[in-house]
């Protein structure tokens, strides 16, 4: 939920998303789901000559499972808060394989 | 197993990567690409937020003529990069 | 509630992950991302610009769904797609 929660941080703002395929398409976030799905709008393909699929294409949707990298905005990162969550979630997680793991126990009993 | 667990204690793989944030880290990736650069979030999927990434990709190019094989590094930096987990093979502190 | 649900009715193009394009109206979507698109083509990329290949009716497996863009007409009818050259699309690989 990490990413999810970041991503939404960042709508309205310019990512640049660079798939497994080589294509790189910028725009501005418009939403993102639980899947780290993506929806850009205002699109631009990198290489537009080498790379003329969307010419047509003003808005799209991204799977996430095709993404390689985003890349960010860094003055609209905040890298202590990130920090401070992905501590959080490891904990959490943690906490849950551990409660996990005493149930299982417990019903083998 | 005591309950009470220090911030410190490694006792997994992710319990190493915690430890790094804010840390310079090396991670390669499918695809012959490598990267480096400062940890700063992640998640159990190994989705990763680096910043200040110098990327290294190696491509293997054939000379057409004398049929031999270079390997070239094509190196680029990038100032903030989300690296989706699943191209991730390893990450070296 | 899906991102992809604002597309509906929309003329759209779906990249797959074996890197083809296909060009048709956007009928239904699930939550697997399964795409069922109408009065669909294909657009061929090769040395001799793009040709289309008309399919009717098709449905795409949602694993097989990479990109799904929503199609500007005006744009597109301006596009002289025999003139646009280039490979195709590389499939998506990890």
């Amino acid at each position: 939920m990490l990413f999810y929660s970041f991503y939404k941080t960042l709508v309205g703002k310019e990512i640049t998303v660079e798939l497994k395929n080589d294509l790189s398409i910028t725009g501005l976030l418009q939403s993102v789901d639980q899947f780290l799905n993506i929806k850009l709008k205002d699109i631009k393909i990198n290489e537009e000559q080498k790379y003329p699929y969307m010419l047509s294409v003003r808005n799209c949707f991204i799977r996430g499972s095709v993404v390689r990298y985003v890349h960010l905005p860094a003055e609209d990162v905040d890298v202590e808060t990130l920090q401070d969550h992905s501590r959080l979630e490891a904990r959490e997680q943690k906490k849950m394989q551990q409660m996990q793991q005493q149930q299982q126990q417990q019903s083998s009993k | 197993m005591s309950d009470k667990k220090e911030e410190g204690t490694v006792e997994e793989p992710l319990d190493l990567i915690r430890l790094s944030l804010d840390e310079r880290i090396f991670v390669k990736m499918r695809q012959d690409r490598e990267l480096k650069g400062k940890l700063h979030a992640y998640d159990q999927h190994l989705n990763m937020i680096l910043s200040d990434v110098e990327e290294t990709i190696k491509v293997v190019e054939k000379d057409e003529e004398t049929d031999e094989e270079i390997v070239k590094s094509i190196k680029r930096n990038i100032k903030m990069l989300f690296i989706r987990g699943d191209g991730v093979i390893l990450i070296n502190f | 509630m899906s991102l992809l649900e604002p597309y509906i009715k929309k003329n759209v193009l779906v990249l797959t992950y074996d890197g083809r394009n296909l060009v048709g109206v956007l009928r239904g979507i699930d939550q697997a991302v399964n795409i069922i698109l109408e009065s669909c083509h294909e657009r061929i990329y090769s040395e001799e610009g793009i040709q289309k290949f008309p399919l009717g009716v098709h449905i795409i497996r949602g694993d097989d769904v990479a990109v799904v863009g929503e199609i500007d007409k005006e744009l597109d009818d301006k596009l002289d797609l025999p003139s646009i050259v280039a490979d195709p699309l590389k499939p998506i690989v990890y």
